[in-house]
């Protein structure tokens, strides 16, 4: 696990956060995690997939980035997808939880390359203040704790309902064979079979566009491989 | 011809067999609906339940699936932990300057051996691993007390087979609160004081002290090693198998961990001693012992104290239960509107955890053959009957394997050997088997028991003797076998980094779940 540390003023009084309009800190990582408030704009790049967290047995939503483990084709020098997902425009800012109930700490990953004392967006004011810069990024990441929350229920109800389910990527580009495991989809015929009732609830839980954008986006696929060996 | 409906079933007895078997009736005849067959069940209030059944067969699984039961409230509530096999220790024979032997039955192996059997080719070849070992990654998980899974799997399903070690007395809980609230069984609580049958002999009706007069078409008669119906009323007969397994009594001790992160063992240990063999299981709070013996060749006394010594210091101020084991099998286990299921039907030493996997077997079959008109019961009655007399012969051939191949010298297991307590079943296939792999055909009834697999875990584990050099031009698909034996090695390999221990999935299980998919 990367190293994070809250910040403050005295200890970052003179930190700068550059930005890299090529995300290369997520190098390495074929999934992002995504928002379901994301899935609209995600779901035109990348695949929306579902994996299960190997610490709770909880899925998570993910855009695929790559077709292999450990490769993300939207990396570059600029970020080759049209859009960019929401933990990669907070980083190297992130919330952590506070000792006390629904406490939350504004913290930083101590690693990151971004942070620079010369460079970028300082945090503090010279007045030891937070910049409007910082204020502004701490309610983007602070917002981002509440729709993973939303997206965490949106995902357990699509499990429950059954209508995700596993599915094996291959993928055959130029010769070469891909196979990624582990991946769950919207399961089309579930959602067709859907009882009424349940396609109604759905409906006020502003659950189906969501659910119709993970879907398409099982296509996006062809994207990856395009911009792959583009 | 008596056309008459079966439309009530009254259960006799709870505890494990009683509401394993009224959870599986309800379910597979849909009990809800008023004009399925309706299942009641009736348990006393005063007499306690023997509950030391702890070990269960995969079988379990399905069982508790189709039930709609979920795994993570089942392991949550039953305190259960995974079990993938059985450890035997110093069957073999007795420790040699304090050495202990052991080998693994294990659940899963890399090939069915009803697919491709490995074991010819494992006896033919220069033999670096023992046999579990190079047929299965599950010894090596059993020797690390990992998982066969982790939460990334969906219930009931696992990177490995397995089964689960769980607390008796909270399954039947479990079942009895899902039986009633799930699938339609009603339950009262009153103790019997008559048994009533009609002209026929069929039962008619019990009497008891609180419930009243209680009528119904068939009766299951749980009530244990009592048999108050098929036994006590009908007249049902018990042969009694004392001439072939020689034990005859239990002492129990319940173990608390020492703390609440000692590793829990992912398979059962059986160990065994100068006058029979202990079990040690382990669950989430506590492990279950206890050392099955033959009052005929050590006393009570020395019995309880070759528990505690196996158990080590720390124990001795923890209490100990004797309990008096009536080893054997009914006659009939299906009589007129009767059948006996559970420790009614026969009770046959724990070894191979064989009682709660009869009483599945017993209420599936049961469910699925269900006569709805008394005109049906003979036939029904008939193939119930066969099929378990077959299922207790060949559970007692199996047990009597684990004695019979031992080389330990005791009195007890000396005796054991003797011809005359041996099976003649038995000692037809091992005296084939020492010149011929074990074939499928040796397993061809359905209500074969134990596997194929079992079996030979068993004899390469006991190291059997088998000579097949005579035959090795028959065994010419080395390659295929060198195959399974490296994917059998890699396997390993993979899930002892990917898996986590028993312990570390048990904790977790009491936050998190696994999924439905």
């Amino acid at each position: 696990m990367a190293k994070v540390s809250p910040i403050n003023a005295q200890a970052h009084a003179n930190t700068k956060i550059k930005q890299d309009p090529g995300f290369a800190h997520s190098q390495g990582q074929h999934l992002i995690p995504i928002v379901v408030h994301e899935f609209a704009p995600a779901s035109q790049d990348t695949p929306i997939v579902f994996i299960k967290d190997s610490e709770t047995g909880r899925f998570m939503a993910m855009s695929l980035v790559g077709l292999k483990p450990g490769e993300n084709v939207l990396v570059g020098e600029q970020w080759k997808g049209t859009y960019i997902p929401q933990v990669l425009r907070n980083y190297p800012l992130v919330v952590a939880k506070g000792k006390e109930e629904g406490q939350a700490i504004l913290c930083l990953h101590q690693d990151s390359p971004l942070i620079s004392e010369t460079e970028g967006e300082a945090l503090f004011d010279e007045n030891g203040e937070q910049t409007q810069w910082c204020k502004k990024m701490a309610e983007q990441v602070i917002s981002s704790v509440e729709q993973n929350q939303i997206t965490q229920g949106y995902v357990q109800y699509l499990a429950e309902k059954q209508l995700i389910a596993p599915q094996t990527l291959n993928m055959n580009i130029s010769g070469e064979q891909y196979s990624l495991n582990g991946l769950y989809v919207i399961n089309e015929q579930a959602l067709n079979d859907l009882a009424d009732e349940t396609l109604l609830e759905m409906k006020k839980l502003g659950y189906l566009m969501p659910t119709y954008a993970a879907l398409l986006s099982q296509q996006r696929v062809h994207n990856l491989a395009r911009i792959k060996t583009a | 011809m008596n056309q008459a409906n079966i439309n009530q079933v009254l259960i006799v007895g709870g505890g494990t067999a009683g509401w394993l078997t009224a959870a599986k009736l309800a379910k597979q005849l849909n009990s809800q609906d008023p004009t399925a067959v309706q299942v009641t069940l009736i348990e006393s209030p005063d007499i306690p339940t023997v509950g030391v059944g702890e070990g269960t067969w995969p079988t379990m699984r399905k069982t508790l699936a189709e039930l709609g039961i979920s795994e993570s409230e089942f392991v949550r509530h039953c305190n259960a932990s995974f079990k993938q096999g059985t450890q035997f220790v110093n069957w073999k024979q007795a420790p040699e300057n304090g050495k202990d032997n052991d080998y693994l039955h294990l659940f899963s192996s890399v090939v069915e051996a009803s697919d491709f059997n490995l074991s010819p080719y494992w006896s033919l070849s220069e033999q670096q691993k023992n046999f579990a070992d190079s047929i299965s990654a599950q010894g090596a998980l059993c020797r690390d007390k990992l998982a066969p899974k982790d939460l990334t799997l969906a219930e009931y399903q696992g990177a490995q087979n397995y089964a689960y070690h769980l607390d008796a007395a909270k399954f039947a809980e479990l079942l009895k609160s899902h039986a009633c609230n799930q699938l339609g069984v009603k339950h009262l609580s009153a103790n019997i004081t008559a048994v009533k049958q009609d002209q026929s002999g069929d039962i008619a009706s019990v009497e008891t002290d609180s419930a009243g007069e209680l009528f119904a078409d068939f009766f299951v008669d749980c009530t244990g090693f009592k048999c108050l119906l098929l036994g006590e009323t009908l007249g049902i007969g018990f042969n009694n198998i004392q001439d072939k397994l020689l034990t005859d009594h239990a002492v129990t001790i319940q173990v608390p961990y020492q703390d609440e992160n000692e590793p829990i063992a992912s398979c059962t240990i059986s160990t065994a001693h100068q006058a029979g063999w202990t079990w040690d299981i382990g669950l989430q709070n506590r492990r279950g012992t206890g050392y099955v013996y033959s009052s005929a060749h050590q006393s009570h006394d020395e019995a309880e104290a070759t528990l505690r010594r196996y158990l080590g210091a720390n124990t001795d101020h923890l209490s100990s239960r004797l309990i008096k084991m009536n080893c054997g099998y009914r006659e009939k286990f299906w009589h007129k509107n009767c059948v006996a299921i559970g420790l009614s039907a026969g009770f046959i030493e724990p070894l191979e955890a064989s009682a709660i996997f009869l009483i599945e077997a017993s209420g599936n079959m049961l469910a699925e053959l269900f006569p709805r008109q008394k005109s049906a019961m003979a036939h029904v009655a008939d193939k119930f009957n066969r099929s378990f007399l077959f299922r207790w012969q060949k559970s007692i051939d199996f047990i009597k394997l684990h004695y019979y191949l031992s080389k330990r010298q005791e009195a007890f297991w000396l005796d054991n050997k003797k011809p005359e307590t041996v099976p003649e079943t038995l000692l037809n296939a091992i005296a084939h088997w020492q010149h011929h792999p074990i074939s499928q055909y040796d397993f061809d009834n359905v209500y074969e028991p134990f596997p194929l697999d079992s079996y030979q875990y068993v004899l390469h584990g006991m190291e059997f003797s088998q000579a097949l050099d005579h035959n090795r031009a028959r065994y010419n698909k080395t390659m295929q076998a060198q195959y399974y034996f490296q994917r059998a090695a890699k396997l390993t390999e993979q899930l002892q980094k990917q898996l986590p221990s028993n312990r570390d999935l048990l904790n977790k299980l009491k936050q998190y779940s696994f999924q439905k998919i």
